[in-house]
Parts: C-alpha cells; sequence; structure tokens
C-alpha cells in the first residue's frame, strides 16, 4: 500500500520521469496563444516554421501545431475573428453554464429576462448567431484547455475538422440568407463525415504517433436518415420509415467508421456521446457508436453526482462517464487568457482524453485498449449509470494513475484491482442538487449552447 | 436554372460547336492516338459531365434581372458625383455634394472614345491543324508546332489553301474581292482580302422572332427606366436594345482582314461593338450591386446572340459566329477582372496608419470588399435566389463583399505555401517570394523563372503546378505559348477533328485553362512593379523588360499593350471625365 502511494506520488509529482503524452484534438481548431495552452502544442519539429515548404515531405506544408483538413492549410486557428467578436456575449456563456449547472442566481434570472426573453425576434436571430459563431469559434481550444490542466505535461496537436466561417457569414445565416445550409453545424459535421475528413485525420494521427485523439464531435444519424428522406422525397417521413433509414445508414457508418479508426491503431480515440439526452443503443451517433478496442465514448455527469439532463448514454454503446456541465476552461479573446464555462459531452470527452493521457504517460507501454481498460475497470460505480453506460461508473483519475503506475511493475489486471483498493471513490456532494424548471426560451438556449458544445 | 457565368458561356459553347464544320474524313493513326492521350488522362471526369445543356431563354433570363434590379433599386441610395479626387495616379475617387463617395473611375480602362476603336480580336489561321498539332501540344513540343506552322506558311499555296481551309467552306451573300492568285477562276471565292461578318450568309434566323423582339424591347425598356438606372449608373441599356433587336448590328463591327504574314484572317473590332462607351466605374459604393447586373447583362447578350448563331445554315459561318461571340464576350470579363485586379492592388497599398494612396482607409477597405464580391459567384447567386422571390436584404448584400474577401485571401494564402513547397522540393528551385503572390525560381544562383503561386495550372482536377509568368532567359516564351494555344483552341472549335465530341470538349478545356492560367495574376504583379515605379523606386532593367512583356504577353485584344499606350488611355479618359 505504502509503496502504491509512493509509486503515485512519483507519477503526479515528477513528471521529469514520463515520456509527454501526444494528444490530438480533432475540431474547430485550437488557439494555442492562450496562457494554459502556449507550452502545449506538439510542435513537428521536422517541419521549419513558416518557410511554406513541406519539409518532411508529408503532403503538408508547415503543419506545426496540426493539420486544417478542411481548407489543406498549416493554420487551425484564425485569431484575425477575434476583432469582430463582442466580448458581451461571454456574460452569456456564464449565464448558461450556471443554468445546466442548476446554480443561476437571481441576477442571473434578470440578465436572461433582459437579455434573451425581451429581445426581439430579429435581435435574438443576432444573439443566435453569435453564441453559435463564438460557441464553435471556442470549442476547440476549450476542449484543449481541459485536457491540458488535467494533463500538464501532455502535447497537443490540433487536428482541424470545421470549416472556417468568419462572423459575417453567421450573421447571413442568422437572416435567413444563401449560406444556411453551409454554415449549419450540422451540414458541417456531415460534410467532415462523408468527404473523407476523418480518414485523413485518422492517417495523420498515425504519421504522428498521437496516443490519445479526443473527438467531442459527432452527429445523430437519425438526422442524417431524415436528410436522406428528404432528399428521397420524403417529407415528412414515419417513424418505422425513419428508424429503417437509420438503422441503414448506422450499418454503412460503422463499417466507414471502423475503416478510419483501425488505419491508427496506436491511437486512443475517446469520443463524446452527444448531447440530445437520448440512448445511443437505440437512436446511434456517429462517431460514438463506433466500438472498437481503441475507441471510448464518454457521457457526461453533473460532477459525479448525476447524469447530465442533455447527456447521451447507451448501455451497449457508451463506455464512461465523465464530468461535463459548466466546466470552467480556456476560451480565444484578445487578451489570451480568458476562461469560460462551458456544458456537453464535448467536455467530458476531453477529460476523459486528458486522464488517458496521464495515464500513458505513466506507463508509456499501454496500448490503447490497455488505456482504455484502466479508465473503465478504475470508475467510481454509480447506481445511476448501471444501466446507462457500460462502465456503470464515472471516471476516477487518482484510481486510473495510480493502476497506470503499479501497471509497470505488476500485470494490469492486479495493478486495476490494487488501485481499487488504495483510492477511494471521489466526493458525491453535488448529486443533492436540485433540478430547476427552465422555460422554454431557457431550452433553446440549451439547444444553442448544445448545438456548439457536442 | 441558368447560371450567368462565363464558364456556363464557354461550356455551352464548347458541347454545341465541338466537332466543327470540316471533319468529314476518317481517322487517322494521330486521330487515335489524340482521342486516346485525352481520355486516359482525364476520363475520370467524362461521366461527371452535363452532355445536354438547357436552352437559353432570352425573355426568362430578362424577367429575372428585372425582378432583381427592381427590388434593389427601391433600396439604392442615389449618387450624384460632385467632387473627383486622383489616386493611384490612375483612377478616380467621385463623391457627392455631402462628401459621400459613389464611385472609383478606371482612368487605364479602354472603352470607344479611349483607344479602342479598331481593335484586333484574335487571329484565325488558313493552316488545316491536325491531331498531330495537337499531340505536340500536350507533348509541350511547342517548337514542333511552330516549325509546322513556319513550313506551312512557307509553302504557302493560296489556291490550295483557298480549296482545303475553312475558308472554302463558307458561304457569302455576295462574293467579296479575292486575294490575288487565291481563285482558280474567276467565279471562285478564292481567299477573300476582306469582308465582314454581316457579308457571310447568316440565314434568316440569326434574329428573334417579331413577338421575342417586342417582349425584349419591353423588358429592357422597363429595366431602362428604373430610376436607379439612369444617367451615371446607366447600364448600356440602348446599345443591348440595338443589338438584340437586330444581331446583324453586331456583325457588322466585325472584320476580317487577310494578313499576309501570318497567313491568316485577323478579326477587327469596329466601331462599338460593345457598350463602353465613356469611362467605366469599376466601384459603385451606392449601386454595390451594379457591376454585377452588368454582367448579367452581358452573359444575357452574349448567350442570346450564341443561341441565334446556332441556326446560322453554314456550319462552318454558324461555327466562326459562335467562336466570335464566346471568345470575344470571354476576353471583355478577363478584362474587367485585370483591371479590378489592378484596382485592388492599389487600394491595398493603403494601411490603416498612413495613406499611401490619398484615401482614407474606410473608403479604400470597403472598395476592396466590394471588387472582391463583385468578382465571386455570391453576389451572381444571391441575384438569382433575389429574383426568384427571396426579399433583397442590403445589409447581407453589403456582407457578402467581406466574406468573398476573406474566402479568396486565405485562398491565395494557401496557395501560395502550397506552390512554393512544390516548386522548392519538386523542381528544385531556390525560391524568392516578390509582390506578395508571386516567386521566382532560380538554379545555381541564376534566376530562371517567375511564378505565379496563387493559381494552379489544373485540367479536370489534375495540377501541373504553378503556372510561368516569366522566363528570364527567354522573355517572349509566355507570349508565344498563349497565342500559339489560343489558335490551336480556335482551330479545334472551328476545323474540329476526326475525335468524339467529348474529347473535342476537354482539349479545347485543356487549352483555355492553359491560356488562361495565371493571366489574371499578372494584374496584381504588374500593377505592384508600376505603383513601386511611380513611387520613385526604379525598376532594375531586369524588371523592365519583364514589365514589358507583361504587357505584350497579356493577348487581351482591348488591352493596351505597352506603358505608352496605357498613359494615352488615361489621359484620355482624363479628359473625358472633364479634367482631373
Amino acid at each position: 500500500m505504502k509503496t502504491n502511494l509512493l509509486i503515485f506520488a512519483l507519477g503526479l509529482f515528477l513528471p521529469v520521469f514520463s515520456q509527454a503524452a501526444r494528444v490530438a484534438v480533432t475540431d474547430s481548431g485550437t488557439d494555442f496563444s492562450h496562457a494554459w495552452l502556449k507550452s502545449h502544442a506538439l510542435i513537428n519539429e521536422k517541419e521549419i516554421a513558416g518557410n511554406r515548404v513541406d519539409d518532411d515531405r508529408n503532403g503538408k506544408v508547415d503543419d506545426i501545431t496540426g493539420w486544417n483538413f478542411v481548407d489543406d492549410y498549416s493554420r487551425v486557428f484564425f485569431s484575425e475573428h477575434l476583432e469582430n467578436i463582442n466580448e458581451e456575449i461571454f456574460k452569456y456563456f456564464e449565464v448558461i453554464a450556471r443554468i445546466q449547472g442548476n446554480t443561476q442566481t437571481e441576477e442571473d434570472k434578470k440578465f436572461w429576462q433582459d437579455n434573451v426573453l425581451n429581445l426581439k425576434p430579429e435581435q435574438k436571430k443576432a444573439l443566435v448567431a453569435q453564441l453559435n459563431f463564438y460557441g464553435e469559434y471556442a470549442h476547440g481550444t476549450h476542449v484543449s484547455g481541459i485536457i491540458a490542466k488535467i494533463s500538464p505535461d501532455s502535447k497537443i496537436m490540433s487536428a482541424r475538422v470545421f470549416a472556417d466561417t468568419p462572423p459575417e457569414d453567421q450573421q447571413v445565416t442568422a437572416s435567413g440568407g444563401l449560406k444556411d445550409k453551409v454554415t449549419g453545424m450540422i451540414y458541417k459535421m456531415l460534410a467532415a463525415v462523408t468527404n473523407g475528413t476523418f480518414e485523413k485525420v485518422a492517417g495523420y494521427l498515425a504519421q504522428r504517433q498521437i496516443d490519445v485523439a479526443n473527438y467531442s464531435l459527432g452527429i445523430s444519424l437519425q438526422n442524417i436518415a431524415k436528410l436522406s428522406l428528404g432528399i428521397q422525397g420524403i417529407k415528412d417521413p414515419t417513424p418505422e420509415q425513419l428508424s429503417a433509414e437509420t438503422k441503414k445508414l448506422a450499418v454503412q457508418y460503422e463499417i466507414a467508421g471502423k475503416k478510419w479508426i483501425s488505419s491508427s491503431p496506436g491511437t486512443l480515440f475517446v469520443i463524446a456521446a452527444g448531447n440530445d439526452g437520448l440512448d445511443n443503443d437505440m437512436l446511434p451517433t456517429f462517431p460514438a457508436n463506433v466500438k472498437l478496442p481503441n475507441t471510448i465514448t464518454v457521457a457526461a455527469s453533473q460532477g459525479n453526482a448525476s447524469l447530465a439532463s442533455f447527456s447521451n448514454y447507451g448501455i451497449l454503446s457508451v463506455d464512461i462517464a465523465a464530468p461535463g456541465v459548466a466546466i470552467m476552461s480556456s476560451v480565444p479573446s484578445l487578451h489570451g487568457n480568458k476562461l469560460l464555462p462551458m456544458s456537453g459531452t464535448s467536455m467530458a470527452s476531453p477529460y476523459v482524453a486528458g486522464v488517458a493521457a496521464k495515464v500513458k504517460e505513466l506507463n508509456p507501454k499501454l496500448t490503447p485498449a490497455e488505456l482504455k481498460q484502466v479508465l473503465m475497470e478504475t470508475v467510481d460505480k454509480k447506481d445511476w449509470l448501471k444501466a446507462k453506460v457500460i462502465s456503470a461508473g464515472v471516471i476516477n483519475p487518482p484510481r486510473a494513475y495510480v493502476a497506470a503506475e503499479n501497471s509497470k511493475n505488476m500485470s494490469l489486471k492486479e495493478a486495476i484491482q490494487s488501485a481499487q483498493i488504495a483510492v477511494k471513490d471521489q466526493n458525491s456532494t453535488l448529486m443533492a442538487l436540485p433540478s430547476l424548471p427552465l422555460n422554454s426560451v431557457i431550452m433553446d438556449m440549451k439547444k444553442i449552447a448544445n448545438q456548439v458544445a457536442l | 436554372m441558368i447560371k450567368y457565368q462565363q464558364g456556363f458561356t464557354a461550356f455551352v459553347f464548347m458541347l454545341l460547336s465541338g466537332g466543327g464544320a470540316l471533319a468529314q474524313e476518317a481517322q487517322t493513326p494521330d486521330d487515335i492516338l489524340l482521342e486516346q492521350r485525352v481520355s486516359s488522362q482525364f476520363m475520370h471526369v467524362q461521366s461527371n459531365m452535363e452532355l445536354a445543356p438547357q436552352k437559353f431563354s432570352t425573355i426568362s433570363a430578362l424577367q429575372q434581372l428585372k425582378a432583381f434590379v427592381g427590388q434593389a433599386d427601391s433600396k439604392t441610395p442615389k449618387c450624384v458625383d460632385a467632387k473627383k479626387t486622383l489616386f493611384g495616379q490612375k483612377y478616380v475617387l467621385t463623391m457627392d455634394a455631402a462628401g459621400k463617395a459613389c464611385r472609383i473611375y478606371d482612368l487605364s480602362f479602354p472603352n470607344f472614345k479611349a483607344l479602342f476603336a479598331k481593335k484586333k480580336a484574335l487571329q484565325i489561321p488558313v493552316q488545316n491543324l491536325t491531331s498531330r498539332d495537337y499531340l505536340n501540344w500536350l507533348d509541350g513540343n511547342f517548337d514542333q508546332i511552330n516549325r509546322d506552322s513556319e513550313r506551312f506558311k512557307k509553302g504557302f499555296n493560296p489556291q490550295v489553301a483557298a480549296l482545303t481551309s475553312w475558308v472554302s467552306k463558307l458561304k457569302f451573300r455576295n462574293n467579296p474581292a479575292a486575294l490575288p492568285g487565291s481563285q482558280l477562276n474567276r467565279t471562285d471565292l478564292g481567299l477573300p482580302k476582306t469582308f465582314h461578318a454581316s457579308d457571310l450568309d447568316l440565314g434568316s434566323q440569326f434574329q428573334f422572332d417579331m413577338k421575342t423582339r417586342s417582349e425584349i424591347d419591353g423588358l429592357v425598356n422597363e429595366i431602362r427606366q428604373l430610376p436607379g438606372f439612369s444617367g451615371q449608373d446607366s447600364l448600356g441599356t440602348d446599345y443591348m436594345v440595338k443589338v438584340l433587336s437586330r444581331p446583324e448590328l453586331m456583325m457588322e463591327s466585325v472584320r476580317f482582314d487577310w494578313n499576309d504574314l501570318d497567313k491568316a484572317y485577323d478579326v477587327i473590332l469596329e466601331g462599338e461593338f460593345l457598350p463602353f462607351s465613356g469611362p467605366v466605374a469599376l466601384v459603385n459604393y451606392q449601386a454595390q450591386y451594379k457591376y454585377a447586373v452588368e454582367k448579367v447583362f452581358r452573359s444575357i447578350l452574349s448567350l442570346s446572340l450564341y443561341e441565334l448563331a446556332r441556326f446560322i445554315p453554314v456550319p462552318i459561318v454558324s461555327s466562326a459566329v459562335q467562336i466570335l461571340v464566346n471568345d470575344t464576350f470571354e476576353q471583355v470579363e478577363m478584362m474587367y477582372s485585370y483591371q479590378m485586379l489592378q484596382l485592388e492592388d492599389t487600394l491595398k497599398m493603403n494601411s490603416p496608419n498612413s495613406s499611401t494612396i490619398g484615401l482614407d482607409n474606410i473608403t479604400s477597405t470597403k472598395a476592396v470588399e466590394l471588387l472582391f464580391g463583385q468578382r465571386s459567384d455570391l453576389i451572381t447567386s444571391y441575384i438569382m435566389a433575389v429574383a426568384q422571390g427571396q426579399v433583397f436584404d442590403w445589409e447581407n448584400f453589403a456582407k457578402l463583399g467581406k466574406s468573398a474577401r476573406y474566402s479568396a485571401e486565405k485562398a491565395r494564402e494557401i496557395s501560395v505555401a502550397k506552390m512554393n513547397s512544390k516548386l522548392t522540393l519538386d523542381k528544385q528551385c531556390q525560391m524568392d517570394l516578390v509582390h506578395s503572390y508571386f516567386g521566382t525560381c532560380s538554379k545555381a544562383g541564376q534566376k530562371v523563372a517567375l511564378y505565379s503561386l496563387i493559381s494552379e495550372f489544373s485540367v479536370f482536377g489534375k495540377s501541373f503546378g504553378a503556372p510561368v509568368l516569366y522566363r528570364y532567359q527567354r522573355p517572349y516564351e509566355t507570349s508565344v505559348r498563349r497565342g500559339g494555344t489560343w489558335l490551336l483552341s480556335i482551330g479545334i472549335r472551328l476545323f474540329g477533328l476526326q475525335i468524339s465530341r467529348t474529347v473535342v470538349y476537354q482539349l479545347d478545356a485543356i487549352l483555355k485553362n492553359y491560356m488562361n492560367s495565371g493571366l489574371l495574376d499578372e494584374a496584381l504583379l504588374r500593377n505592384s512593379m508600376a505603383f513601386q515605379q511611380k513611387s520613385g523606386v526604379a525598376l532594375t532593367a531586369e524588371n523592365a523588360e519583364m514589365m514589358k512583356w507583361l504587357y505584350i504577353q497579356n493577348l487581351n485584344p482591348f488591352l493596351p499593350k505597352s506603358i505608352e499606350s496605357e498613359n494615352a488611355v488615361i489621359a484620355a479618359n482624363k479628359q473625358l471625365l472633364g479634367g482631373i
């Protein structure tokens, strides 16, 4: 026991002995100039920055901190948009997070009344456009910040898979203009899914020897089924038609997903379950429902007290839960040090990815499947998750770290067993928080937040 | 839905005129080889090609345009030029009496009153091109093409040419005078010395029927009477009405002159061939859609004429008129783009902290956005959407330019990196980036060529890398290659070969892409060098030579071919604008 604790302490406080885990954030781009992320960029040493030559001849010019797979370009983050962001919207994110965490104040209620409920329809549209823009713009940076905070030694690269849409384009969308189909998140996701982007990303992850890849993204196959039926001329499908189409798509998408995930066998793919509050076993989400030894799908919990109301789940398809409500992390701003709370399985997934990275650092010999085993078998078991996720528990980072450290000297099974004895379940004081009723507009705002933070 | 774009015009053209009038004989081994070469290289696109173009309807196009102009016009603030400010040495910003920016005139934009009369638009050789010439081109063997051309000229026999070339298939209303020695007998056509396109037998259907003509007149008149499109914002509708009422009018302005040196016909545009009767405003701060609307107007005109030309009964005459309409209008659009790029480059010399060109930053930034917007497809799509019922939203419309600029500049940045890397790694060039978007390739310490890094010569998705704009050891090369390629492009459309129409289409697209790749980028390079020079920094001898060739190798018939002639246009336009 004492040995275990000593090893645990070494693992936590003497990172100099460990090898930094290589993490990829497949998302909307990471702002590596943020104070939280400055020292976290996984630099491609084989490239000479800014010389406009593909020095490592991997087909990507100046891929220093990652790659923008949409534009086929080295820039993963577009700081020029910061000038066009009205920082007053930060307040909305703070209030939304408190609503989602059921911790809103009287002041929040008044703010909501004055600044949301009392707005004219066109003002509301403009606000939605701003929130949508910033939510998507900040998403990758927020996700990266969570990983950096949980795994301080890890190095992160950005794989941008969402198109860079300037704020003015969002305004056009909000006003019902021309480009809604191009800029809408669902279409962006669909584009990434269908045009081979994920396949390319996976190939790149393998090339860059990425240990852990976070995918805080996904799309409900039911949504794609609706689009598909619409294209076939079926505008209002019956539930049976929708279900049949969804099942058909699920088979196709699973084959495709397995193909690209298998192309990077050395990487653990950590994937968000989705924010529709639905059962992924019944209504699959992509890529969350792709099951392989090197994938782990994450539901969001409110601390370790309850499953977040928005979180998807699935006793056959979702592996683990992790905190995903009102998670404070880095977001882009002119001063480069802004933090904001956001909620979603998008936030729960990097929580798990961060822990996985640290586990990998503690024992670099662990394979992706073993990393997954450590995470799954060291959870805090919860009754409220028994019918919701495969592991029936919420992630317990300290226990996972002890298991990882111990696994260097004993079998993985023994290491996990010893960690289960050595480390207690985490504090569960959040369990007692009441759930306040939300009015419909607040629900709309939740949808916005969910849309941008799957 | 009809798309009013240059590409569409060209596409329709190719489909309709490919496999031209002379191709009646059996396939030669070269024909088969050419077919195989083009098909194997670009076969993958065939299945995606739309082979049945929709019929163009002048009436419905005009109705849609009217719907847009009607909506937009009612929401457009009017602006009357009261004050003029010269900037960038060749542009004039006008403002109304209250100091609101109205327009930017481009003094270097040629028009009929300044330089334009009698321009050689293109040249059509009487040499019968064969598949071997195209195979040589595909192999990059320009020298062989030139040698064959020279051999043809040396051994030129006017009687043989009159009997075997495309000219032998022409049909005139009244035979024009023949080139001496080209006739077999006194009644034979021979090689005409000179003739107008209107002398050809255009048949009775090269015009709209009375009912259509009357509808067109009515629609154009309605558009013309919209208050925003009178006076300074006139769309040249007078010319439009005249040509649509009597398409032969345009043919009367086109003359074919025998060029004995080149053994070809020079095609000369006379008189008011198109509606450019005075100084051209490239930016309209208030009626921001004006350029796009004018472009749609020009497309309607060209597509209408093109459609009519299909009904000309003599195939070779039909093909010739189609080439004439297509290439001329294509060159007009290229001229606009070229001039707008030069203006963009000048406006971007301004920085937020210093007014290098004498304009405030807000005015110049807005103009840059408008220039990007009007060159993009976004505005054309917007016009179509409004024409089909969407409500015109001025705020959204104004944002399109900013959005277009963002996308275009990002695309350029991406391209610069990609092309620079390819040249460095694949061609072992020592690259130096110059004038923002261009790169000089040196080898063993010697400059070899200057490339545009913001373009990629690609055909149906197959990339051939960055286009060479200038070779330091062979300055004439780009000019020769472009000129030769244009001739081959005209040739394949006019004469046809014993190859399939699909291959004809593909081959012509390859030729056109090659001919135009990097051409518009040269506007940015030329302007940047000129601005540097005008700012008092003398060009090196090497750059001065390159500058000279940049004028020459732009084959656009409407644009000045030297600094001196450009200066003459500027001076003439200054006068036309009432002196600056």
